[in-house]
């Protein structure tokens, strides 16, 4: 069985890449870590409601070095022994999970959420939010305040 | 790996019934106690099609049968966890889904909060229920968000 981990290199997309690999230790399975590059800074901090500082960091990244931190990444899932898996295009998040998730036919799909904005009661819809309404798996989502 | 236990929301719907699943199976797997949450709230009781005439009398007799039902209803979907290998407690109250998971899972200091995507409220496919909604939002705890046919 599989789980599938979306990380955009934030600390909750971390938080949601260590459970996942405690997780799959627990239960013996194998693990895709799966980043959508967004690419634009913009569209992060648009949707959040506010200027991500993640996002800043996104848009200075070109695709090489997304794929090469999805590499190291996964590197510490696979030091933990589990066999690993890496995907990384240029694709809308939500999507690109989904897709991934019904390939790998994931067991279950961990996910950070970026929490909410000053938009949060206007802008309806997270990447987390539509994953978890969209997927035929279950769905952990990380919270933004857990440290 | 925080070893509170899991507190999860049961109701009738269906994927109320994947949740008590998928629940059951990550508390065995991480060896954590699962709290079963049922909250019920007697106006659920009265069933979506019945009319206004005579409907107060018989949300009435809704009320006061809806107590037993939760508890007994509670009581039967945790012998099916302990049968899946977990050690379970049920809670079943009046109020709202929502707060009553918040307040059990600060409670017991939970690792996280496990809900079906849709209570029994209705399903819309793409759009997540209200309190999935309402916990992956703003409750600060991580969810487990279990869809109606959840795939093993």
């Amino acid at each position: 069985m599989t789980v599938l981990v979306a990380i955009d290199f934030s600390r909750q997309s971390r938080k949601a890449l260590d459970w996942a690999i405690d997780y799959a230790v627990a239960r013996n399975e194998d693990m895709v870590v799966a980043h959508a590059f967004a690419g634009s800074r913009t569209a992060l901090g648009v949707k959040d409601g506010h200027l991500d500082p993640i996002g800043q960091v996104e848009a200075e990244m070109n695709m090489g070095d997304a794929v090469e931190l999805t590499g190291k990444w996964s590197q510490d899932a696979r030091d933990a022994g589990i066999e690993v898996t890496t995907v990384a295009e240029k694709a809308k998040p939500a999507d690109f999970i989904l897709e991934q998730a019904q390939k790998a036919h994931a067991t279950i799909i961990v996910i950070g959420s970026r929490g909410h904005g000053a938009l949060k009661r206007t802008l309806l819809g997270s990447v987390a939010t539509k994953v978890a309404a969209e997927a035929t798996c279950p769905v952990v989502v990380i919270p933004p305040s857990e440290d | 790996m925080p070893s509170g236990p899991i507190v999860a929301g049961i109701d009738f719907s269906e994927c109320g019934g994947a949740a008590l699943d998928a629940a059951t199976e990550l508390a065995v797997a991480l060896d954590v106690e699962l709290v079963l949450v049922h909250a019920f709230s007697p106006e659920r009781y009265v069933p979506a099609l019945m009319g206004d005439a005579g409907s107060e009398l018989m949300a009435e007799a809704h009320a006061e049968r809806s107590q037993d039902e939760a508890i007994e209803f509670s009581q039967i979907w945790a012998e099916r966890a302990r049968e899946g290998g977990a050690t379970v407690r049920t809670i079943a109250e009046d109020g709202d889904p929502k707060e009553l998971l918040i307040q059990y899972a600060s409670e017991e200091k939970a690792s996280m909060i496990v809900v079906g995507t849709h209570g029994h409220k209705g399903f819309k496919r793409f759009v997540l229920g209200s309190v999935a909604e309402a916990l992956v939002r703003d409750a600060g705890y991580r969810v487990l968000v279990v869809p109606k046919r959840s795939k093993k």
